[in-house]
């Protein structure tokens, strides 16, 4: 197992690196540049801005070490990803955590959510077969699974925030300067403590991010209780007279989150980084709204940063996840 | 009892012969029972014949979906505009078929990309050997790295405004789009061809065929794609659904297809600025997107259970 | 799963969904409402104004602090809340004393600026004001390390193109650039040559000091952090944090050249780009100022008719059209065009009647004519549009060349597009095809000359007509990326670029713009945008100027103003 662990840390430096230059030529392929305005910058000012980011240098070269290509490596040899061509003088490292901390708090409180309320749904979906609650299970995974992100959350806020007033539009409500990365400061903990959260701000996004995950995991916890329902080890332990409850609990939705776990891996990667829809319409400032702001604005270096920033986020969650899968489930095992 | 437990040859003729029944008959057979599923099939055919309908038989899309009609602006849904008009005056019932067409054509042409580039990948590192499988797997994993959505938005921006020989016009939007979903989507299909293709491989049937001497082209088209194909429809199933969100993605972020014609994603994001003034702009293509949702969700669960009924 | 209940239950939600959503969007009447038009919110009734509050307001993300290098307007929104240079530009454009005692002692042949700076000015950390850091400031936007995106505007003071232009840093030439603080509160600027706008220059942002005492050089890396600058604005800025917003509170050391202090506590700005989320978040409450969404202006005008303000926006939008083209060379093919644009048509479907139509390039309030001036001659007229494509060889179209629309991915450029290409088609017969691309492909192929028809247009840096001809339309102007070369036009703006004689100079301009208006020289105007603007009933202050130099909000080139009334 460690060996399998210590391999698949090692093979992450060269998928990085392949990432990080395939996501490099595909950025300089497209159109245009960081200085590309509406209104043209004039000839001298774009002389000065090049040679500022060193654009002035071809993209990539035989001469490696003096192309754009080679100034970034080396750079981020040295764990630097530069600064932002379009935020001016800021760290793309200081923005990327910056924006990760709320998109970090946005996705798993969307996953909590999805988890709960899907687990839920569908193990109650299940155990009432064919009943009404079933019907409002399978029909609420049906809409879920369909409505897109961001016509969910425009549609939350109309109904919610504007005509009802309940709930605020702007901005999120999850506690700032979250040291997420450090358990040893005390700004790490107060994420837990709900009077530093401001529920006015943070229901409706994670409503609109929460619902699709909420719907998928409803409807293959749904079939995967079904199905275990209908194993003879069920009829067994019902024979054997325990509680309808212990049955439940202690077998039919252990054996059934095995299959859901699989799955729940990507997902929980996908909410982090794959948020920027409901970012761009609650305007919460997170990671995803400012990659596909740096694409637009072709600032070359949030998009290698965020590139970079996510691959690696990935790569490390899904190891977490297959080690995960072969702690729960002990048939497993990893040569 | 013992006498009626054996049977004398002379009498198998008086026995009404049962039908064979082959993998495809079966799963057919289940797929039809599974009512969810054939719910879906149906709506997902009368789409189909509507959409088709709607772009080239003038009496299903009865205005020109480009045509504006700037007396008639913002309409709400009537006998005459089905689904109301647009902030241009243009028809949204006819702008609303032509966008099912373009997203149906983005989520097919994407899984036959897919498929293609699947069967090359997840058959290439199955069959070729120790060596081409590791290269293949290694391609595989940087491919499944990348960030998903991150990848189509910059793909989609190398991809806009470049010119392709030979096509033109709408369709070398629809091909670009695909493309650029494509990249991103093969993935999945290649590693479940090259998981199956391994089992395969050690199968009896398998081993037997390559006993005597069959070419192996032979094995791979005759005997192990057909059984592989199982998972890899259902895969695809889901896969269009998939292929056509992207596109509303793309398409809401103003990178869809090329204006003016109309795809799914690029009317939610029309109509996404109206919501408050003239809903009826965001609600029909939302709607549409919903319901190829629904319909592509049952059929592929209909199609997963009919053909890997033991596992998932 | 019994189908027939399933479906029964599917239908009634379904319904009731709708219902639901209907609901949500039936309070809204869109029949075209006439909300308050050009009305200046100033008239909150006398006392009423309250001392202290908090404004809440919605902008766009600033790119840099840095006023030397700034170009978007987002920034300086900001910057001219912080800092504030020798002179301001008032309401009527006129400019004021700011830090300045006077206004400039200009020398006989008009090349040398003697200012003298008012007394006791200070930074908002308790330094002294001095001239050196005006010195520096100016020194900075002529920096190449800094790299200053309107350098150009510079370009009269001595040494400063030199210095700019230059491969590399050199001292030398920083030093030969024609600024210099004679004594702590004595500058003196020399030009190259007489320039009657100069004093206007020294309003704008890139001529703001520098505080000096914070930096060793003059290239050296502006801070992002607040707390590492000094102001010398009315406002100082108390955080900034990218992606989410800014705030204000006022500067302590502002010295009221106007007598005009601020009485908010303080302004707190959001960063929206997204005007369907900020018109949402205004409705809620949660702003007392935002930019309209022109999606969205006739359910905003008549759900705020005493909130909603449209104000002048000193742009003129048009198509413009590739002259290097073979058959845009032909000014009847170029008049067949501008007189197939229904301008009203175009005004109210794609903007909601939000912007001004106009056939003059220039706006009458920067020295150009009214906007229905050149309608005989370029305006809609489908008969002469019609026969001037007849005259240029293509009869009812034939023939005529596929055209390619250049557009962003906004979705009111589309619709832009998309109006045109109808027009085109309807009123001439001609077929174009609209490519819609990002903006930065967009601006990408307008700088290297790749389009054939561009919807696009220009915003004033400064009010003066010289800003709207002076690189745009005189042959191999650095922006004439239309190729607009008109022997007439040329030699007028030889005239007109030096002249001494200021309303000379202002009727030559006025010439000039008749002559590209009426010879479609590059573009056929379409309208002047306006600024849409929902503002809280209780706020006060935010003036308009005539010729809406605004950067993102109404009156932010005097924030100081801006109140609260309970």
């Amino acid at each position: 197992m460690t060996a399998y662990i210590i391999r698949r840390l090692i093979w992450m430096v060269p998928l990085l690196w392949a990432v990080v230059t395939i996501t490099f030529l595909l950025m300089h392929a497209v159109e245009g540049g960081p200085f590309s305005r509406e209104r043209p910058l004039p000839e001298a000012a774009l002389e000065n801005l090049n040679r500022k980011y060193h654009l002035d240098k071809p993209v990539i070269s035989l001469d490696v070490w003096d192309s754009q290509y080679g100034h970034y490596m080396w750079d981020l040899a040295h764990f630097d990803l530069g600064q932002s061509f379009y935020v001016q003088d800021r760290e793309v490292s200081t923005l990327i955590k910056d924006g990760f901390e709320t998109s970090l708090q946005l996705g798993i409180s969307a996953f909590i959510f999805a988890v709960i309320f899907g687990l839920a749904l569908g193990i109650i979906s299940a155990l009432n077969h064919n009943g009404p609650l079933d019907y409002v299970g399978v029909f609420f995974s049906m809409v879920g699974a369909s409505m897109p992100n961001f016509i969910l959350g425009t549609f939350l806020i109309v109904i919610f925030a504007v005509e009802l007033g309940w709930f605020d539009v702007l901005g999120w409500g999850g506690p700032e300067n979250w040291d997420f990365w450090n358990p040893l400061s005390p700004d790490f903990w107060k994420v837990f403590v709900p009077m530093n959260w401001d529920f006015h701000k943070v229901v409706l996004p994670v409503l609109a991010l929460g619902v699709l995950p909420a719907a998928y995991f409803a409807r293959i916890t749904r079939a995967s209780m079904l199905e275990v329902l209908s194993q003879d080890y069920i009829r067994t332990a019902r024979s054997k007279g325990l509680s309808e409850w212990a049955v439940i609990l202690r077998h039919a939705v252990k054996n059934a989150m095995v299959p859901i776990l699989t799955v729940m891996g990507p997902y929980l990667a996908f909410l982090v980084t794959g948020s920027f829809l409901v970012e761009t319409v609650f305007t919460i400032p997170g990671v995803g709204q400012r990659f596909v702001e740096s694409v637009f604005q072709r600032d070359y270096g949030m998009i290698m940063g965020t590139t970079i920033f996510y691959t690696a986020f990935i790569a490390f969650a899904n190891l977490g996840v297959d080690l995960l899968y072969a702690f729960v489930d002990p048939r497993i095992r990893y040569s | 009892m013992a006498r009626e437990a054996v049977r004398p040859l002379e009498f198998e003729e008086e026995f009404v012969p049962r039908r064979e029944r082959g993998l495809w008959s079966d799963a057919y057979r289940r797929l039809i029972r599974n009512r969810l599923a054939l719910m879906g099939l149906v709506v997902l055919a009368a789409i189909v014949v509507v959409a088709i309908a709607g772009n080239y038989v003038d009496a299903v899309q009865r205005y020109e979906p480009e045509a504006q009609d700037h007396q008639e602006l913002k309409e709400v849904p009537s006998g005459d505009h089905f689904f109301g008009t647009d902030h241009l005056g243009r028809d949204t019932w006819s702008r609303v078929l032509q966008g099912l067409l373009i997203s149906l054509q983005v989520g097919f042409g994407v899984q036959i990309f897919v498929l293609i580039i699947g069967v090359s990948v997840g058959g290439a590192a199955a069959l070729g050997g120790r060596a081409m499988d590791n290269f293949m797997m290694r391609i595989t994993d940087v491919a499944y790295a990348f960030p998903d959505l991150l990848a189509i938005i910059l793909l989609r921006s190398v991809f806009q405004g470049r010119d392709l020989p030979l096509v033109g016009g709408r369709t070398q939007e629809v091909v670009l789009m695909i493309f650029a979903i494509g990249f991103v989507a093969w993935v999945t299909v290649a590693r479940l061809i090259r998981g199956q293709m391994l089992s395969l491989k050690e199968r009896d049937f398998v081993i037997a065929a390559r006993a005597i001497g069959a070419p192996s082209s032979r094995i791979v088209f005759r005997h192990m794609l057909p059984n592989t194909l199982g998972p890899v429809i259902v895969a695809i199933t889901f896969g269009i659904p998939l292929a056509i969100f992207a596109e509303a993605v793309l398409g809401f972020i103003g990178i869809g297809i090329a204006p003016p014609t109309a795809s799914l994603g690029k009317l939610v994001a029309e109509g996404y600025g109206q919501i408050q003034s003239h809903i009826w702009m965001v609600l029909f293509p939302t709607g549409a997107i919903a319901m190829l949702m629904f319909c592509f969700t049952f059929l592929g669960d209909g199609l997963r259970d009919a053909l890997d009924p033991r596992g998932r | 799963m019994s189908l027939s209940k399933h479906w029964k239950f599917l239908l009634l939600t379904v319904a009731a969904l709708t219902a639901l959503f209907a609901f949500a969007a039936c309070g809204d009447d869109d029949e075209e409402g006439d909300g308050g038009e050009s009305a200046t919110p100033t008239e909150a009734p006398a006392g009423a104004r309250i001392d202290g509050g908090t404004l809440r307001i919605q902008a766009s993300e600033p790119a840099s602090l840095d006023p030397h290098f700034s170009s978007f307007a987002s920034d300086i929104h900001l910057q001219r809340a912080i800092w504030r240079g020798l002179y301001s530009l008032d309401g009527q454009n006129e400019p004021q004393l700011s830090m300045a005692a006077d206004f400039p002692d200009i020398s006989e042949d008009g090349t040398v600026y003697t200012i003298t700076l008012a007394d006791g000015l200070l930074w908002s950390d308790g330094e002294p004001l001095v001239a050196k850091d005006f010195e520096w400031g100016i020194k900075r936007t002529c920096n190449n390390l800094v790299a200053g995106e309107y350098q150009y505007v510079l370009t009269g003071v001595v040494g400063c193109d030199a210095h700019y232009g230059a491969a590399a840093f050199d001292q030398a030439l920083e030093d030969a650039i024609g600024v210099k603080a004679v004594d702590a509160t004595t500058l003196e600027i020399t030009l190259a040559q007489a320039q009657p706008t100069f004093t206007i220059i020294l309003a704008l942002w890139m001529t703001f000091p520098m505080p000096s005492h914070l930096f060793t050089a003059t290239g050296d890396a502006w801070p992002t952090d607040p707390a590492l600058l000094a102001y010398n604005g009315p406002y100082s800025l108390e955080t900034f944090t990218p992606g989410q917003g800014h705030s204000l509170v006022p500067n302590p050391n502002w010295s009221a050249p106007q007598g005009v202090s601020p009485t908010l506590d303080k302004i707190v700005a959001t960063y929206i780009d997204d005007l369907a989320v900020a018109a949402n978040a205004y409705r809620n409450g949660e702003l007392d100022f935002t930019d309209v969404n022109t999606q969205e202006l006739e359910t905003l005008r008549t759900e705020f008719p005493d909130e909603y303000y449209k104000f002048l926006h000193p742009s003129t939008r048009g198509l413009e059209m590739q002259m290097n083209v073979e058959v845009l060379k032909d000014l009847d093919v170029r008049l067949a065009l501008s007189k197939a644009i229904d301008r009203e048509a175009l005004n109210t479907v794609v903007v909601q009647g939000g912007n001004e139509p106009s056939t003059s390039w220039i706006p009458e309030v920067d020295g150009g004519h009214p906007p229905d001036a050149f309608d005989a001659e370029i305006g809609f007229n489908e008969v002469e549009a019609k026969q001037h494509l007849a005259d240029a060889g293509f009869p009812d179209g034939a023939g005529f060349p596929n055209l390619t629309i250049l557009v962003g991915n906004s979705p009111s450029a589309v619709a832009t597009a998309e109006f045109l290409q109808d027009a085109f088609k309807t009123v001439l017969n001609i077929d174009t095809t609209v490519e819609s691309v990002d903006g930065a492909t967009r601006s990408d192929r307008f700088t290297n000359q790749e389009f054939e028809l561009f919807p696009g247009g220009w915003l004033h840096d400064y009010p003066d007509p010289e800003n709207w001809v002076l690189g745009l339309f005189d042959t191999g102007g650095s922006l004439n990326n239309y190729n607009c070369s008109d022997p007439d036009i040329d030699a007028l703006v030889d005239k007109a670029r030096f002249n001494a004689d200021n309303t000379e100079r202002l009727a030559q301009y006025k010439e000039i713009n008749e002559l590209i208006s009426t010879r479609v020289c590059g573009i056929a105007p379409y309208w002047h945008e306006n600024d849409h603007w929902l503002v809280d009933s209780n706020v006060v202050g935010m003036a308009e100027n005539i010729s809406g130099n605004d950067s993102s909000a109404a009156g932010d080139w005097n924030m100081e103003a801006w109140g609260l009334a309970s």
